[in-house]
């Protein structure tokens, strides 16, 4: 028996064994509806077992393990987001019980679109953070060339400042930045959000950045100033092709970073109007239903990042994964 | 110690072309040998196939005369260098020449700690034990994943392109330290390369491969010799050997510069084939230009212009250009693609002493020992020169 | 110097947007007052610290958090390195997997909060696993457990690649040398790896500690585990004694000042610009 059979046969038990577990606990623990999930899942981790086996004597380069730890992981995933949609589609006065949706009602996403003040909630957040990424993006992309390429005193100092920065508790900042709005006036306005919102998105910002210029073929830019190139054309044969599409990953992330703050929006922002959505959604979740409403706006919130990945699912994983390092 | 033999071993590409095409190879106990051949000939292929990283389809491979097809690498016992070092990072190099050796329980930690110190001193190693492989350059590198492997007290040795990093000053050195040290302790070693003096030069016996076939085992000295096939010839050697069209006709064979006369015993081997393919090694042309040349009974010759000349310090190398027929040349151009290798050129190369005066453009006349030729057969390569 | 025009705008911007704060934090915190009144504003020295230093509620909070960020950590870290083992195996899902492995971090946590919290006190949770009322602590743990749902997918994006940046070869090479598989994760593929999980460590940690949606969500009166960051806000935002609160945010900063200086020797976490 060699190892790569004698492995698999290991995974194919750990599956079965595993899949079977799970079926009884389902069966014998778990009230209906929700045992079928569990028997799926069973069914699912049993199947992997007996696949295991049949293919144990196989040449293909097929790891089982592999296959139960994404199957696993995919449980892991969804059924906390399945709970949320079963919360988010809960009719008008009944509680959610069941992981599985038992009646579904879309008057929470109704609502949600349709009621003024989670909408004028998104507006202040997505113009709040938009505005905080347009500036900490222009200011970010120039710092980040400056310590990658070129050779700057204390260099080690500043990207310290700039990771320190992000791993700050914000939270920490909320009250003497209120305390500061309040004495020059501009406590609860829109706009006064902004400039704390950079403490979220220059760091961030930053520090992908500096990711970005790192993976850029600098050389090429040797050879096309060797080749002769004027300015322009260094930025539009050079920049936006090798640096362009890095930059927009990172600030779309730095984005979405910056729509879910919360600690600063809802420390910030105390009455209703300038409000940004995640600290509206805490006044919404004390409410009568406000479960609901609360899961199906962060479920639409969530169309957001989404959109992202989907747009650019490699690049993203690729700038965080590599981002921390 | 420990002899390796592999027995019909094939394994399937995801083409028609196998991988490992049939090989079957004996390494007696305590000799080295070489494995060479162009790039993607199928060589680490076949160390990884031994050592039991990859499996094969069928054949078996045996070490010690025991069958070890379904035995995992930990049970073969066999230590392998890896083409691209395979150093780890966060180890220093002192622990990753102790990496290899430290794996199994039972290790007598001070003896390995002395070879340590042994290798790194042969291998130039000794100042750099603190350091880490990313503070190491290429060759020292090497020489690191070269040393782990000497270090440890294994059944077989594997050096997968061992010594390609080093400089050609540091090489030769490299190369006798770790042979010696091998033959020291009567260890049984296979590397491959793709330098062929580098095969002659060092291994007991030399395997050519090319396209997961191997088409000779043998000393060097045979190889050189009495290459079985043409890509043999033609792969052994710098300049390699020249190959030139030639036409079998009665008595005689015509080649673009100069007809051979060939005896019954050839003729009959040649057959009915309408084209043959001679083989001429550059150091077998000799230079009859002057009065007095060599003294050869059974003789070639030729008068030709000299194209170019290449000088080479201990040799030159003239360049004598000739044109073929386009048909002929068609069926070289099958051959060439068949083998995925280049072995013919139009024009057949001479070594001329390097004090010779010939200049490009001047004649030159061309002296070749008649039983110094081969003649292949261009379909199978087959050498038809050899004695059955 | 040429690249300090580059990258002054930047500095000054992330300077202003942070010590300027951060002083106005250490100087209301020598002051008593409150965020509606600002005009009676009283300078008492050092007595916030010392209130708070001498609290025990607010030393069992930042026992709790502490303890909270240690479990989520270590669990982010397990599960993530079992996720991205497996995702590195399986290339053939990765179009799936890669969006997939970032969709919880994506998800507001303050909605994330508020399901979790459900599920335990009237949801699903409640009857598979037969839970009774688990009051607010029993909230709070769910809610952390949905803090660690949220970290681990990108926990796992964080060490596959650091795994990816690990040789094959150095697999391989070490299959070859006779490890077994043990031998090859504790001596090869961990050390290989470790600057990403000392990095994934180190941010994870620093994460974990300003979870604020989940206890703000769970809240109740008379609840008796609360957090650092809970504390703070609730001081500040709640009661609004701003001078109190911006101590308690002095010594919050403080507090992952000290964690970051304890984890990033340990870890030796580098990284060269």
């Amino acid at each position: 028996m060699t190892p790569s059979v004698r492995s698999r046969l290991w995974a194919s038990a750990t599956s079965f064994a595993l899949g079977f577990g799970v079926g009884n606990y389902g069966v014998l623990q778990v009230p209906r509806p929700d045992q079928w999930v569990w028997i799926a899942v069973a069914v699912v981790l049993m199947l992997t077992g007996a696949a295991g086996v049949l293919f144990a004597d196989t040449s293909r380069a097929v790891s089982f393990w592999a296959i139960l730890g994404v199957e696993v992981f995919a449980v892991f995933t969804l059924v906390p987001l399945l709970w949320t949609f079963t919360v988010a589609t809960t009719p008008e006065g009944a509680t959610a019980r069941t992981l599985l949706p038992q009646d579904i009602s879309w008057s929470a996403f109704d609502g949600a679109i349709s009621s003024g003040t989670l909408r004028s909630a998104a507006t202040t957040s997505l113009l709040v953070a938009l505005v905080a990424t347009v500036v900490a993006v222009a200011l970010a992309v120039p710092a980040a060339y400056a310590l990658v390429r070129l050779q700057v005193r204390a260099r080690r100092l500043v990207y310290g400042l700039v990771v320190a920065a992000l791993l700050m508790p914000v939270l920490a900042l909320a009250g003497p930045f209120a305390d500061q709005l309040v004495s020059l006036g501009a406590y609860g306005s829109r706009l006064a959000l902004v400039v704390p919102m950079l403490v979220v998105t220059l760091p961030l910002a930053t520090w992908l950045c500096v990711t970005v210029m790192r993976d850029v073929p600098w050389t090429l830019l040797d050879a096309v100033r060797a080749d002769g190139a004027t300015r322009p054309q260094q930025l539009r044969r050079f920049a936006v092709p090798h640096l362009g599409p890095g930059v927009v990953a990172a600030a779309l992330l730095v984005f979405v970073a910056a729509c879910n703050d919360f600690a600063l929006g809802a420390g910030l922002a105390p009455d209703r109007p300038s409000l940004p959505l995640p600290a509206t959604l805490l006044v919404a979740s004390r409410q009568v239903d406000g479960s609901s409403a609360v899961a199906a706006a962060g479920l639409l919130w969530l169309l957001i990042p989404l959109i992202v990945l989907l747009v650019l699912p490699r690049r993203i994983n690729h700038l965080l994964g590599r981002s921390y390092r | 110690m420990t002899s390796i033999e592999l027995r019909h071993l094939t394994t399937d590409g995801p083409g028609e072309r196998p991988l490992l095409d049939d090989i079957t190879l004996t390494v007696p106990s305590g000799s080295t040998l070489a494995i060479t051949g162009p790039a993607g000939a199928g060589k680490s292929r076949l160390l990884r196939t031994i050592v039991g990283l990859e499996e094969q389809t069928s054949g078996d491979v045996l070490i010690d005369d025991i069958v070890v097809n379904a035995v995992d690498p930990r049970g073969r016992d066999v230590s392998m260098v890896f083409e691209d070092y395979a150093l780890h990072p966060h180890l220093d190099v002192f622990d990753n020449l102790a990496f290899s050796s430290v794996l199994r329980k039972g290790v007598d930690k001070d003896a390995v700690s002395d070879r340590i110190h042994e290798v790194a001193e042969l291998l130039a190693l000794t100042d750099l034990l603190d350091l880490r492989p990313a503070d190491l350059d290429e060759p020292q590198r090497q020489r690191v994943a070269l040393g782990r492997s000497l270090v440890r007290d294994a059944t077989v040795y594997l050096f997968d392109a061992p010594f390609t990093a080093q400089s050609e000053r540091v090489r030769a050195h490299v190369r006798s330290v770790t042979m010696q040290w091998q033959a020291e302790a009567s260890r049984t070693s296979i590397f491959t390369t793709n330098h062929v003096e580098e095969a002659l030069s060092t291994a007991d016996r030399v395997a050519v491969m090319h396209q997961g076939f191997i088409h000779q085992v043998g000393t060097p000295r045979e190889l050189y010799d009495q290459p079985a096939n043409m890509f043999v010839a033609g792969f052994l050697g710098s300049p390699p050997m020249n190959l030139v069209p030639a036409i079998p006709m009665g008595q005689q064979l015509v080649m673009p510069l100069a007809t051979m006369l060939i005896d019954d015993d050839l003729a009959e081997r040649i057959g009915e084939r309408s084209v043959v393919v001679a083989g001429i090694r550059p150091e077998h042309c000799l230079d009859a230009t002057g009065p007095g040349g060599p003294a050869v009974s059974d003789r070639v010759e030729f008068t030709t212009r000299i194209d170019d000349i290449e000088w080479r310090g201990s040799s030159q190398f003239a360049y004598l250009g000739y044109d073929i027929e386009p048909e002929i040349e068609a069926v070289m151009g099958e051959v060439e693609e068949l083998l995925e290798f280049d072995l013919f050129q139009s024009f057949l190369v001479a070594q001329l002493p390097a004090e010779s005066a010939l200049r490009p453009g001047m004649s030159i006349r061309v002296v070749v020992p008649r039983q110094r030729i081969h003649v292949f057969d261009p379909e199978t390569g087959e050498n038809l020169t050899l004695p059955r | 110097m040429r690249g300090w025009r580059w990258l002054a705008p930047a500095v000054l911007v992330l300077l202003v947007v942070t010590v300027w704060p951060i002083g106005r934090a250490v100087w209301l915190s020598l002051t008593r007052s409150t965020l509606t009144g600002a005009g009676d504003q009283r300078f008492v020295g050092i007595d916030n610290y010392t209130d708070i230093l001498s609290s025990r509620s607010w030393w069992l909070a930042v026992a709790a958090t502490l303890a909270i960020v240690a479990v989520a950590v270590v669990l982010q870290l397990v599960l993530g390195l079992a996720f991205a083992v497996a995702l590195r195996r399986l290339t053939v899902a990765w179009p799936v997997t890669r969006v997939l492995v970032l969709l919880p971090f994506g998800l507001l946590a303050i909605v994330s909060a508020v399901v979790w919290r459900d599920a335990v006190t009237s949801g699903f949770a409640v009857d598979w696993f037969g839970l009774d009322d688990v009051g607010p602590t029993g909230a709070l743990v769910a809610t952390t457990v949905g803090e660690v749902w949220r970290g681990t997918g990108i926990t796992a994006v964080i060490l596959l690649a650091g795994l990816l940046r690990v040789p094959t070869t150095l697999i391989t090479s070490a299959i070859a040398d006779g490890a077994t598989a043990r031998q090859r994760l504790t001596r090869v593929v961990l050390p290989a790896m470790a600057p990403a999980i000392a990095v994934a460590t180190t941010y994870r940690a620093l994460d974990a500690l300003r979870i604020l949606e989940g206890p703000l969500v769970t809240d109740a009166p008379g609840a008796s585990v609360r957090t650092a960051s809970f504390v703070v806000w609730d001081t500040t935002f709640s009661s609004f004694e701003t001078g109190l609160g911006a101590a308690m945010s002095v010594v919050l900063l403080l507090l992952a000042g000290l964690l970051a200086a304890f984890l990033v020797p340990v870890l030796r976490v580098r990284r060269v610009v």
